[in-house]
């Protein structure tokens, strides 16, 4: 890889650490059909976790919960990376297109729709569902964990609370790997 | 539906077999099998337009349910529709079978990018998307 190859792979990694860390569901551009809303419900369950930990009182817990906000902007990367691989392949979403359906389906000796089986591309939706459901499931627990806290301000389980959230938030990571191969060109291996 | 109509279906389907072609990694495996299956494509998409060409002009009236050469010998019911109509149905089929093969190549690159196993798992998991691949771009022979 030379050099200009290098520069244009660290601006690129540059410019999407910029648009993940900030939570922007207008970057990347993903049209207006369900991917860019799906990705949009992802970038709203960080900015619920980002609240929550503005909400919390200065100390520990509160820097124990924010330390998990890396991994979190990790899982929305995931999500872009899936949001944007279905946008490019379905733009208008995993279901059939209604052209096609009709064209199928006024074919005059009979009707041919049947012969068509799922979209394929329905496994990247249930992937962006499965990580919006991930992210929006650690937002609760973080809230739950400043209701407590608020409740019991004296508390000296806060160690336990914290680990269940760690336990959560590895359990999403774990659902919602994307294997390295599939990066996309010209990004580091 | 116009035959103008199903052609644009039919080329929306082989520009999506060109965008699962764009997301794979050049030179893998996969990329290259579905770069070979590209001209196949291509063929059936000029088929698809030869055949939306002809129908316009094609006969519309029915046949007799009997054959010409031979009076005593039925018409099958397929042989007894309009030439018209036998054109459509077979813009229909090849738009069909476009239809597979593009949704084979998505598949294949939604299989790629979504495989969450280990390295080798991944490969089978390409290489039976693979072959439902190669069985869609048989049907286009």
């Amino acid at each position: 890889m030379g050099w200009l190859q290098r520069r244009r792979a660290r601006a690129r990694r540059r410019r999407i650490a910029e648009g993940t860390s900030a939570g922007d569901a207008w970057t990347p551009a993903l049209g207006s059909g369900p991917w860019r809303v799906w990705y949009a419900e992802c970038c709203d369950a960080l900015l619920a976790f980002d609240r929550v930990v503005a909400a919390l009182p200065p100390g520990p817990v509160r820097d124990g919960v924010h330390g998990h906000r890396p991994s979190l902007v990790a899982l929305l990367d995931t999500a872009r990376r899936t949001a944007e691989l279905g946008a490019f392949l379905d733009p208008d979403g995993p279901g059939r297109s209604p052209a096609l359906v009709a064209a199928l389906a006024a074919d005059p000796l009979g009707d041919l729709t049947g012969s068509l089986g799922p979209s394929p591309t329905l496994p990247l939706r249930d992937r962006v569902l499965l990580v919006r459901a991930e992210l929006a499931g650690i937002a609760d627990a973080a809230a739950r964990i400043g209701l407590r806290l608020h409740e019991h301000p004296h508390a000296t389980d806060v160690g336990t609370w914290l680990s269940g959230l760690g336990a959560g938030v590895d359990q999403a990571h774990r659902a919602a790997w994307l294997p390295v191969t599939y990066r996309a060109a010209g990004e580091d291996q | 539906m116009t035959p103008r109509h199903l052609l644009e279906v039919a080329e929306e389907a082989h520009a999506r077999y060109w965008r699962a072609l764009h997301t794979l990694v050049p030179m893998s495996p996969a990329h290259r099998r579905l770069l070979a299956g590209a001209p196949r494509l291509l063929a059936a998409l000029e088929r698809a337009e030869r055949l939306a060409a002809l129908v316009p002009t094609a006969p519309a009236h029915v046949t007799a349910g009997r054959s010409r050469r031979d009076p005593s010998r039925r018409l099958t019911g397929r042989q007894r529709r309009s030439v018209r109509d036998r054109h459509l149905h077979n813009l229909g089929l090849a738009l069909l079978r476009l239809e597979r093969a593009a949704d084979a190549a998505v598949a294949v690159a939604v299989a790629a990018a979504l495989a969450t196993t280990a390295r080798g798992d991944v490969d089978s998991v390409v290489d039976d998307e693979l072959a439902a691949l190669s069985a869609a771009l048989d049907e286009l022979r």
